[in-house]
């Protein structure tokens, strides 16, 4: 018995982020990853990557310019997705979180009930070098 | 007219923007005026002997070019002169834009070097086809620079770079130069401040520079022997491989292998203007190569700040000097100081149409003139002034300022991402609360020095006519050079220049001139950038990204720093809330300058707040701008009152959903105590808002 134990929460541990999931798999578990945006309410790009640790990054591009990086954190409870920014600002709303095969869609948790989707897809080589991040004021990032 | 370097010496080791529109006026514009108002300036300098440079009626020029004998006879005979010819080469192709500022116009007359100047230039002046009559003034030589070698100390033997150091490349004295990269380390510069530097570390990520990107350095010459500039030169490859004393490319000049020596040619005589423009063995090109040994290495210093190669193990970093690749910036050698002597006007203006002739899109010039002109006029058209009670006579700058014109101009764009090309200036060292000039002209970018500390070097001039600052460095004392500017230097340098000791591969100099060559950097690095995403800006749009693209300086302008005069040998304090606002637009910023170039993100607000939002990556926030918005933008976000920039952020509320443009207008210049002082330099940057139902005031997306 306790054999068939340790099997099992070997397996838990191998089913990491970033690989498909079933529907036994939490939505935690789900969100974790990178993610690329396929529509905003506003012209732009937008890459997650959404950590085990539960830090962020975020590389978005709103109108012209380079990527911008933000990093932080981010905690999911009941389906709700909140999160800080590394200067300690919260973000602008709390998101219910909705995943569907490699689709995310957050939509947050105001008046608004604006909805962005999102797929699951591996941040480009090229968007985190070419990225702006305030350096000298605050290293390492928002 | 006396010009000079600006280093001090020492040691031991998307946008718009506008220029006012300076025009020749007085006696160049007004023709028809007594003879001794056409005669630009008469002050005690030195001056080329027996040749004056005039210029002549449209109807007069037209008359000589067209083979007009009895204009040219009838000209000898009322001045005097043995013969009359153009002061500058002007290449047939480039015809129409040198018309277009009156180069054609400008001919010097030669005459017995034992007549009076003064007396041949009346004669000059009494033709009712001259004008205006000028001078023909050498640049003042340097004199006083020392140099001393740079020693690294024994643990920096050419040791590479670790992987994990904050620093961009394995240039073994890389860690010495502040300038670039200033983690604050004291054992460095002793007075280092984290930041205070070009902010080229992380710009490097994106571009190191490009071969298509010349500089043009107006300079004594730099080494092309150098290890760390032979593989950073602009090389003329069919004057490389072509015949000694041949014009092997045709371009007027002979032998101009990695640029030209304009001082070499001791006088712009007929016979070399018709023998280089006809391929000609002509007497004034002998000897007129390149010639860096003689002199402090002024020039190699500056050319390394801008484009010492990167990457290559070897020696110091440059802001624009390539990742290790060979894909640096190239740099052109236009000698107009060699030793104790100098260019004259006329060949300082054949510099600049050398310049754009050959492929340069900027003029890297730290050089200016040490008299006290605090006006544009003052400065091309010279004449008679009261400075200080005393009457001073001083000498216009017409040929100079046309010629520097003719470089700038769109038609003469030598790349593709540039329309135009562009000036970079020394502000000069004298702590003159105004620009030198020609860099306090309104179209020409004029740099000012900060140190290690990020505050003003205690040389440095401020206020009127500067427009930007850079790191210049500063002496401390014989035994701490660091906070001074590491580059490239001449070795066996020491002849004919006093104080020079030892052999210079690498030396330490302060001084506004060490500054200009960041400015420059920063901007190939631009123009780099922008070829690299394909974009293309006008000189305007480029200057006022470049402009917006700096740190704010004037929160640690309180108090007084002490400071080590070289001119007396001795401390003394200085006040730093006379130079508060008055060091330019701010400290140069490479990153932000790319990410300008980039293009600007949108900015994001929350519909129905008022949002209060940190725009210093994109400018100085604490600049004097104003805000504009279009009538659409209101209508489209909803704006009940124009936003505003308080306290170094932007204040603006939305009521309504949707997005538009605000513009940030500044200048940057001007002599406020004078209606006719020192011109500005207005710039402009657009940002564009979004707002959203909700927002950050950081701007994130979540």
């Amino acid at each position: 018995m306790k054999k068939l134990l340790y099997i099992f929460s070997a397996l838990l541990i191998l089913a990491g982020c970033g690989k498909d999931k079933d529907s036994k798999i939490s939505l935690e578990e789900q969100l974790c990853g990178e993610w690329h945006s396929t529509s905003l309410s506003v012209s732009g790009d937008v890459y997650l990557g959404f950590r085990e640790d539960k830090t962020f990054e975020m590389y978005q591009k709103i109108g012209s310019g380079a990527y911008r990086l933000y990093r932080g954190t981010w905690n999911l409870e009941n389906g709700l997705l909140t999160g800080k920014y590394n200067d300690g600002e919260e973000w602008a709303a709390a998101y219910d979180v909705e995943i569907k095969d490699k689709n995310l869609t957050l939509t947050s948790k105001n008046d608004a009930a604006e909805s962005t989707r999102y797929t699951r897809c591996e941040i480009p080589a090229e968007v985190k070098e070419g990225c702006e991040v305030v350096v000298k004021s605050c290293e390492g990032g928002l | 007219m006396k010009r000079i370097f600006y280093a001090l010496a020492v040691l031991t080791l998307a946008g718009t923007a506008c220029t006012k529109e300076i025009t020749e006026n007085g006696p160049v514009a007004q023709e028809g005026k007594d003879l001794m108002t056409k005669i630009v300036g008469d002050t005690q300098g030195e001056f080329q002997q027996g040749s004056l440079l005039v210029k002549l009626d449209e109807a007069t020029a037209a008359r000589i070019a067209g083979g007009d004998a009895e204009a040219v006879a009838g000209i000898l005979a009322v001045s005097e002169a043995d013969d009359l010819f153009p002061a500058l080469l002007i290449q047939p192709k480039n015809a129409e834009v040198a018309r277009k500022y009156g180069l054609h116009r400008w001919y010097q007359i030669s005459f017995d070097e034992s007549t009076p100047l003064r007396e041949a230039a009346a004669k000059a002046a009494s033709l009712p086809s001259v004008v205006s009559v000028q001078y023909n003034s050498f640049l003042e030589p340097v004199t006083s620079d020392k140099v001393v070698e740079f020693v690294p100390a024994p643990q920096t033997k050419m040791s590479p770079v670790p992987e994990d150091s904050p620093y961009g490349f394995d240039d073994p004295y890389l860690p010495y130069q502040w300038n670039l990269v200033n983690t604050g380390d004291k054992t460095v510069a002793k007075n280092a401040v984290a930041g205070a530097d070009v902010g080229v570390r992380d710009a490097w990520r994106l571009t190191g520079g490009d071969p298509s990107v010349i500089v043009a350095v107006f300079d004594c010459a730099v080494n092309s022997m150098h290890e760390d500039l032979k593989n950073s030169l602009w090389v003329n490859e069919a004057e490389l491989n072509g015949d000694v004393n041949v014009d092997d490319d045709g371009n007027g000049f002979i032998d101009d292998k990695y640029g030209f020596n304009f001082v070499g040619c001791t006088k712009i005589t007929k016979d070399y203007v018709n023998g280089v423009l006809e391929g000609k063995d002509v007497e004034a090109v002998k000897g007129s190569l390149l010639n860096w040994t003689k002199g402090s290495g002024h020039g190699t210093h500056v050319a390394g700040i801008i484009g010492a190669e990167n990457g290559n193990g070897t020696g110091v970093s440059s802001i624009a000097g390539g990742t290790g690749k060979g894909d640096g910036v190239r740099l052109m050698s236009c000698q107009i100081f060699e030793g104790s002597r100098s260019a004259s006007d006329a060949q300082n203006a054949a510099a600049f149409i050398y310049a754009a002739d050959n492929g340069a899109c900027i003029a890297q010039c730290s050089y200016g003139n040490s008299y006290a002109i605090t006006s544009d006029d003052m400065y091309i058209n010279g004449g008679e002034f009261k400075i200080d009670g005393k009457d001073v006579k001083i000498d216009g700058s017409p040929l100079e300022n046309a010629a520097l014109k003719y470089f700038l101009d769109p038609a003469n764009s030598n790349h593709q991402s540039l329309e135009g090309n562009i000036a970079v200036f020394a502000a000069g060292n004298h702590r003159q609360p105004y620009s030198s000039y020609p860099g306090a002209l309104p179209y020409v970018i004029s740099v000012t020095a900060f140190g290690a500390d990020y505050l003003p070097g205690g040389y440095t001039n401020y206020g009127p006519g500067c427009k930007v600052a850079a790191p210049g460095g500063e002496y401390f004392d014989d035994k701490n050079y660091g906070m001074m500017i590491l580059s490239t230097g001449v070795s066996n340098a020491a002849q004919g220049s006093p104080g020079i000791e030892g052999n210079q591969n690498y030396v330490y100099m302060q001084g506004t001139s060490m500054a200009c060559p960041h400015v420059s950097g920063v901007a190939a690095l631009g123009i780099s950038y922008a070829k690299k995403i394909g974009k293309k800006l006008t000189r305007d749009e480029f200057q006022s990204l470049l402009l917006t693209s700096v740190n704010e300086m004037d929160a640690s302008l309180t108090g007084t720093k002490d400071y080590y005069d070289l001119s007396s040998y001795s401390w003394t304090k200085l006040d730093l809330g006379k130079y508060k606002g008055k060091m330019g637009t701010g400290a140069v910023d490479a990153w932000k300058f790319l990410m300008a170039i980039e293009g600007t993100p949108t900015i994001l607000t929350q519909a129905g707040k008022k949002m209060s939002i940190d725009i210093s990556r994109y400018c100085n926030p604490y600049d004097n701008y104003t805000v504009s918005v279009d009538s659409a933008t209101k209508t489209a976000l909803g704006l009940a009152s124009d936003p505003v920039i308080r306290n170094g952020k932007l204040e603006i509320e939305c009521s309504k959903i949707g997005s538009g443009k605000i513009v940030l207008k500044g200048a940057v210049g001007k002599d406020a105590s004078k209606e006719d002082g020192i011109g500005e330099m207005s710039y402009v940057r657009e940002l564009s808002i979004a707002s959203r139902p909700f927002a950050t005031s950081n701007g994130g997306w979540l």
